[in-house]
């Protein structure tokens, strides 16, 4: 005990970090996957050669989870006291950094499970709109996940705030783009 | 090592860490469940208003009441080993920082492992519903539906091996009396 150093209750805190971090991923991963997965399941019932090629939406809401498992292991694993010491700054950023990436990769789930559900219905009418669709995904999962990983190393608060509308605004753009393109 | 040091701090450190533990270990349970019956009742009823025009698909959708269950038993496995982790302290340590962090540790990885098999619950229902309903119309369809339903059901794993790391974190003092 003499070498435990640190805020006592700042790992409550830091573990509710990486609890945010998953739950709230795998909340995206969820509704993407399903709200997707109905669009295929009733789009392959018209054009069943089209289902394989339709599960992209499936995967790229899957890997949200895989984003959050990441960020919630590097922050569970960084609560330490006995190591290195852990104040409330690190408990406060721990759970930041959680949030910043559950709750964009919750953001981000739900957009690719309703543009994937859009995007594999219209898929099966006009072909040329599987590009358009399979981008949308991508933006939200990259910017999310440097978020995390800069919040988990206690860097400034202004950058991963902006990292945060970013993901977040690409979020907005994909929805209105799909109905645009459409 | 000074006392609480923030307004939060003073709340939290009043309360034992056996509380956060024994919630930690009833939502891993309770929530997993939860979301297994959830999964289970959307696909079950999808499943028998579907069979009733093609009662061939009843056998072979009985897999997505499977992926369902199969949510509910991680929640089970990861409330026992969370209740193994619990050790009893002496009166004196019950509220020392490395007691609260056990206590911390085994309430967020209940947490984690409630919630995320609630929405994997929810999601392989949902698809497993879909999976039914497509199937009854077009048999070729069902093995690749349950491809993504084979992508749902991985989110309850994730919580289970978070859940499992972070229990390793709660090391309780160790005793004297």
């Amino acid at each position: 005990m003499s070498t435990f150093s640190g805020d006592e209750t700042a790992p409550f805190f830091g573990f509710l970090g990486a609890a945010a971090a998953l739950v709230f991923s795998c909340m995206g991963a969820a509704y993407g996957t399903a709200k997707s997965g109905v669009g295929v399941a009733s789009m392959g019932v018209m054009r069943p050669e089209l289902v394989m090629k339709s599960i992209v939406p499936v995967v790229m809401a899957g890997v949200l989870g895989i984003y959050g498992l990441i960020i919630a292991v590097i922050i569970s694993t960084g609560i330490n006291p006995k190591a290195k010491s852990y104040y409330l700054f690190d408990g406060y950023a721990h759970l930041s950094s959680g949030l910043a990436c559950g709750l964009a990769g919750l953001s981000a789930g739900m957009a690719i499970g309703i543009v994937g559900d859009a995007g594999v219905r219209a898929n099966a009418q006009q072909p040329k709109l599987f590009v358009v669709d399979t981008l949308n995904g991508n933006y939200l999962c990259s910017a999310r996940d440097c978020v995390g990983i800069v919040g988990s190393k206690h860097t400034g608060n202004l950058v991963y705030c902006l990292k945060c509308c970013y993901g977040l605004g690409l979020d907005w753009i994909g929805l209105n783009g799909m109905k645009v393109m459409l | 090592m000074a006392g609480p040091s923030s307004s939060w701090a003073h709340a939290l450190v009043q309360i034992s860490p056996y509380t956060f533990s024994a919630i930690g270990i009833a939502v891993a349970i309770g929530v997993s469940v939860l979301g297994a019956a959830w999964g289970i009742y959307i696909t079950g009823s999808s499943l028998i208003g579907a069979a009733i025009k093609a009662p061939r698909i009843t056998s072979k959708n009985l897999i997505s009441v499977i992926f369902c269950e199969a949510v509910a038993i991680y929640g089970v496995i990861v409330a026992i080993i969370l209740q193994t982790k619990l050790e009893s302290v002496p009166a004196s340590k019950i509220y020392a920082p490395e007691s609260l962090r056990a206590g911390y540790a085994i309430f967020a990885s209940g947490i984690i492992v409630g919630f995320a098999n609630l929405v994997c619950g929810l999601c392989v229902g949902i698809i497993g519903s879909s999976c039914a309903l497509s199937d009854a119309q077009n048999s070729s369809l069902f093995v690749k539906i349950l491809v993504i339903e084979i992508f749902g059901s991985a989110l309850g794993l994730f919580g289970v091996i978070v859940g499992i790391i972070m229990s390793a974190q709660a090391t309780w003092p160790a005793g004297s009396a």
